[in-house]
């Protein structure tokens, strides 16, 4: 088999619990190199337990899953940091830090995931800061950003060790129409460069306007939309 | 604008150092008085005094014939061999006792009532219950000898008084060692606490445990190490004072015991501090973050 074609992220009948709430049950899907996945399904469906499973935060206690090269079934404590540095997270409970302007949140990561050399991490902040279309911001504190902005910053946080997969859960939650539209550009942009993202939202508007694969969870299943036919929209969403 | 950012690993560390000094400073007297109660014990030993105190109008033939008695006595000479007999005549111990007590009898009375005595001192090995008791009986029975007396167990009281004050400190010690464990479990389950938020940041980004814990491992290090030197300096002091105090006791300390003590409560301080944070450290990362409060 050829390396490009392992997928990434390789679920095979497994379960996703939240402690001993089983929310799904003997789910499969993969996904590959450079694709973008939707992932959408009503509220409480378990969405961002799939996510957390996905990063080891939640245990895998039944079936397989792989990603970036780790089998969640046995994965040991120690290599869980390691398969998070091939992870971009974007999660709403994980926000920037309040006290320290936007390059020291950035430098922060850098150092907590074993960058030394201060050039090159100067270098990577601001190659960075172009990227999400912030050059200038970086010595400004959080709180002193749009939201907008912030979440760009956070998208900027999760590219810093160049992951395999984008891991975002409703990243435009809480953003205005036309800023959360800037937003998915640069989702469509990064996963243009080859990162992978997988994309929890209930926006269905996004789906309209930029169509690509969907996930959809109904009644503790995935359904694919690469394997079948569904209509995206849900009246009890 | 002074921005107050957060750094991993820190927690206030007043009470901490102040615990792990406390529980050093008690450790380190318990040995200190250990190393000291064998050389203190001696010290008393070589000190036991007798009196022998004279009849009245004793003549200086009868006082001359128990001088030479007593001189003949294996228990008057010191262990060099130098003969440890001291006469204190009635005029001699009454300005001792004028000096030691401000009051002079021969003031109100025509003479002194205190009577001349033989001070004897007596060999270590004579200075048991046993034998103090039968050189007292002996010496009692010469004639001209109005009556001897001794500082009874003096010794067996000392080394009670030791053996009951290391027992305190000692259990003190091992006491404060416990709290100081908890004090900075404690520390660092509040220190995880309000560092949450950081924490939980280099768990999703993939710091590895290692990297979250050495800060808070090095911390309780450096204080733990540090708390060791402040009980070092604490305990000099007070070895000073007890040498200058006690002279003879500075002469029979002995330096290296005394170094190997300080230089180990140092270590041990550096040891209370890391495997006290360690085991912290570890039990509230394998805790999710939300249970800490
Ligand atoms: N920390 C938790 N502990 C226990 N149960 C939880 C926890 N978080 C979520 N659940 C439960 O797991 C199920 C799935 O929740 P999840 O948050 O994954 O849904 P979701 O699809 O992300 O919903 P939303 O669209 O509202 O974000 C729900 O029944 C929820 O009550
Ligand atoms: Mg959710």
């Amino acid at each position: 088999m050829e390396f490009s074609s392992e997928p990434i992220v390789e679920f095979a009948n497994a379960d996703i619990l939240q402690d001993d709430l089983l929310v799904l049950r003997n789910i499969s899907f993969k996904i590959f190199k450079g694709e973008f996945v939707y992932l959408i399904g009503r509220t409480g469906s378990g969405k961002s337990s799939l996510l957390r499973t996905l990063y080891a935060d939640l245990p895998l206690k039944k079936g397989n899953a792989k990603v970036a090269g780790y089998d969640l079934r046995t994965i040991q404590k120690k290599q869980i940091p390691h398969l998070r540095r091939k992870i971009g997270i974007i999660f709403q409970d994980f926000q920037l830090l309040n006290d320290r302007t936007i390059a020291d949140n950035l430098f922060f990561v850098m150092k907590a995931t074993g960058w030394k050399d201060t050039n090159k991490m100067k270098a990577r902040v601001s190659e960075l800061m172009m990227r999400v279309g912030l050059a200038t911001l970086s010595n400004k504190m959080p709180h002193q950003l749009s939201g907008g902005e912030q979440q760009r910053i956070v998208i900027a946080r999760a590219l810093i060790n160049e992951p395999l997969i984008l891991i975002a859960d409703e990243p435009t939650g809480n953003l205005d129409p036309e800023v959360a539209d800037g937003i998915m550009r640069l989702f469509k942009e990064i996963n243009k460069s080859g990162t992978a993202i997988l994309m929890a939202t209930h926006n269905h508007q996004f789906i309209e306007k930029y169509p690509t694969r969907v996930l959809k969870i109904e009644q503790g299943e995935i359904l694919d939309s690469s394997k079948i036919v569904f209509d995206i929209t849900n009246p009890s969403v | 604008m002074q921005r107050h950012k957060k750094t991993l690993g820190s927690y206030p560390s007043l009470m901490v150092m102040f615990s792990i000094t406390m529980s050093l400073t008690v450790l380190g007297l318990f040995a200190l008085i250990l190393i000291h109660a064998g050389s203190f014990s001696r010290l008393i030993k070589e000190n036991i005094e007798m009196n022998v105190y004279l009849n009245e109008n004793i003549s200086d033939s009868l006082r001359m014939e128990i001088e030479s008695t007593l001189m003949r006595k294996r228990y008057t000479q010191s262990p060099e061999g130098k003969t440890q007999i001291r006469y204190i005549s009635k005029e001699e111990a009454n300005k001792i006792f004028v000096e030691t007590y401000g009051e002079d009898f021969t003031k109100i009375l025509s003479d002194s009532p205190l009577p001349a005595s033989y001070v004897l001192k007596i060999h270590p090995e004579y200075s048991d219950s046993v034998n103090m008791r039968q050189i007292a009986a002996q010496i009692a029975q010469l004639p001209g000898v109005r009556e001897v007396d001794y500082q009874e167990d003096l010794i067996n009281k000392i080394n009670n008084n030791i053996r009951t004050a290391g027992l305190i400190l000692a259990v003190s010690a091992v006491v404060l060692i416990f709290v100081s464990v908890l004090l900075i479990n404690n520390t660092i389950r509040l220190a995880f606490y309000s560092q949450r938020f950081l924490i939980r940041s280099m768990q999703l980004v993939g710091a590895t445990r290692w990297f979250i814990q050495k800060p808070f491992l090095s911390r309780a290090l450096i204080q733990g190490a540090l708390s060791g030197i402040v009980s070092v300096l604490l305990l000099s002091g007070m070895l000073y004072i007890a040498y200058s105090e006690l002279r003879e006791l500075a002469e029979l300390r002995q330096t290296e015991y005394i170094a190997s003590v300080f230089a180990s409560l140092i270590v041990l301080g550096g040891a209370i501090g890391f495997l006290s944070s360690y085991r912290a450290v570890h039990k509230y990362l394998n805790m999710s973050l939300d249970e800490l409060y």
